[in-house]
């Protein structure tokens, strides 16, 4: 696949290096990295104005946006929703990791935290990374509150795995502001996310 | 002197002001003096500052310098003057004295920074004032504008939080330089557009001014960095009142809606859009993304955004049509305070 380096450039340097990239190539998909938001709106209406889909995936400053012709088969699995998870690494198998609660299993506190510690660190030493990890309800707490597994967490996002933390529920621990890792988001995103991966693993 | 100037700056105009929740963040907690001459002061995120010299006239003082968004030198130099200028003429006042305010990389030829200040002293002798100095800092990125000082009668101050219900608004330049000097450094912006673009940030807001004098208007703001969404919350919360803009009505530069639906849309406009989120609610039914990155599209040199009470609306806005060298409508109107500062309808 075609992949555009537009790190650490400017608007509107990216839309117009992925914009002939793909008049060079036309009919191919591209993968454009980008490393701010801006850039990944920016690409995105590109993507709508020619006619193609774009999922972007990874967050600030490593977001990748694939952009796909109509009728690709990439386009089949991007073009589904509007922002769909697509990272360049895991095409197949793809899978997301949902926690509603803030340990693993049920039983004693201690363990369980030692357990939620212990998989996200497992998860960084995997290569069949998720494509994204949903947090919920107490489940907010561990990217908010507990720094190990913040690290780990940081450790999924640099690699393009998707951080989701579900906005009303920081809210109602009070925990907006202490967001370390990830994006805010919302049920309907978090319902899309699941129906859309063939997988999904609940802790 | 053919060398692109835009290639020494990263961002270019307005669209490098620091955004408005950074800079909110910074001022919370400092507090200035407060001095009961300052009639206009940093409270109501006003043009100019104005100070009661004595009984008969107040004196305004502004500053408005950026990095190039344009490659001919000449050309910057007269928009980043006209912006500037443009501060004074927004509170109702004439521009007496400037400084030039000059950053410049000392090894690139100075044949370029010359013809900046060339472009500036032509626009600073047509608003009718002149240097009386200026401070120039050695910087790898180049930066130009002014210190413009100006004096004002009391009764013909204008202040941008004076808006009343039943007001309309009237906008005198068209919207888009923000999208069009993103084409610009591109290089994908089409040569009318561009020609289009810089006709309007290089026209001085003197005229506007000028005619608003005969009428009775309320409120005045020149449309720069915040955009003509974000100046309209400024105006509207100022006041205590609601503004409703009719995004139809906009006057438009050329080209803006195909680039930015490509997505040649500056950072500035989303920054400006996330800032104010909270302050206004967008009742568009059609292209509502389109409308919304027009709307917080950073502006530099725009143009006044002026709430004229109803009955010399129509007046006011048909003279302004046939004396005025840029577009110019009817935007919008002024409503009881809602429980937003704006609605785009």
């Amino acid at each position: 696949m075609n992949t555009v380096n537009a790190l650490g450039l400017a608007c509107p340097t990216p839309v117009i290096m992925a914009k002939k990239e793909i008049e060079e190539h036309p009919g191919e998909a591209v993968t454009v990295l980008v490393d701010n938001e801006v850039a990944r709106h920016n690409l995105e209406k590109l993507a709508a104005s020619l006619g193609m889909s774009a999922a972007a995936s990874g967050q600030e400053p490593n977001i990748a946006v694939l952009i796909v012709p109509p009728d690709s088969d990439e386009a089949v699995r991007a073009g589904q929703t509007e922002c769909e998870l697509m990272p360049a690494s895991a095409m197949s198998d793809d899978y997301v990791v949902f926690f509603g609660k803030d340990i693993v299993g049920e039983g004693d506190r201690e363990l369980g935290t030692n357990l939620v510690r212990m998989f996200f660190y497992s998860l960084t030493e995997t290569d069949k990374l998720p494509t994204a990890i949903m947090f919920m309800n107490a489940g907010v707490k561990l990217p908010t509150l507990d720094d190990q597994v913040v690290e780990h967490l940081k450790v999924l996002a640099s690699r393009g795995v998707r951080i989701l933390s579900c906005g009303a529920c920081l809210d109602f621990y009070k925990l907006k502001d202490q967001l370390k890792v990830g994006e805010v988001s919302n049920m309907y995103e978090i319902a899309q996310t699941i129906i859309n991966s063939p997988k999904e693993v609940t802790l | 002197m053919n060398d692109k100037l835009t290639r020494l700056a990263p961002n270019g105009g307005c669209a490098a002001k620091i955004g408005p929740g950074t800079l909110a963040r910074v001022l919370r907690d400092l507090h200035f003096t407060k001095n009961d001459r300052l009639i206009v002061g940093t409270e109501t995120s006003d043009d100019a500052g104005a100070y009661l010299l004595n009984d008969d006239t107040v004196l305004l003082q502004t500053v408005d310098f950026f990095p190039p968004m344009v490659d001919d030198p000449y050309t910057f130099g007269q928009i980043a003057a006209v912006n500037a200028l443009s501060d004074v003429y927004a509170m109702g006042g004439k521009p007496l004295t400037v400084l030039n305010i000059v950053c410049f990389p000392q090894n690139e030829p100075g044949d370029m920074l010359r013809e900046i200040l060339r472009g500036g002293a032509s626009k600073i002798e047509e608003a009718g004032a002149v240097v009386a100095g200026g401070h120039s800092i050695d910087d790898p990125v180049p930066k130009y504008g002014l210190a413009v000082t100006g004096i004002v009668t009391p009764d013909r101050l204008r202040v941008n939080s004076a808006a009343k219900p039943g007001d309309r608004l009237i906008l005198t330049k068209p919207v888009g330089t923000g999208i069009l000097t993103s084409a610009i450094r591109g290089g994908i912006c089409p040569p009318e557009a561009e020609q289009a673009a810089i006709k309007s940030m290089t026209t001085l807001n003197a005229k506007a001014a000028q005619i608003l004098e005969d009428y009775e208007v309320h409120a005045v703001t020149d449309v720069t960095g915040f955009s003509l969404g974000g100046h309209s919350i400024e105006l509207a919360s100022g006041s205590g009142v609601t503004a409703v803009i009719d995004t139809k009505s906009v006057p438009l530069l050329p080209d803006i809606i195909p680039l930015a639906q490509m997505g040649i849309v500056p950072g500035g406009a989303y920054r400006n859009r996330d800032f104010f989120a909270s302050r206004y609610y967008d009742d568009t039914t059609e292209d509502s993304v389109l409308m919304m990155d027009l709307m917080f599209d950073p502006q530099t040199s725009g143009g006044l955004l002026i709430s004229v009470a109803d009955h010399d609306a129509d007046a006011m806005i048909s003279r302004m049509k046939r004396e005025l060298a840029t577009d110019c409508a009817i935007v919008g109107r002024i409503e009881e305070a809602g429980d937003v500062s704006l609605i785009f309808i």
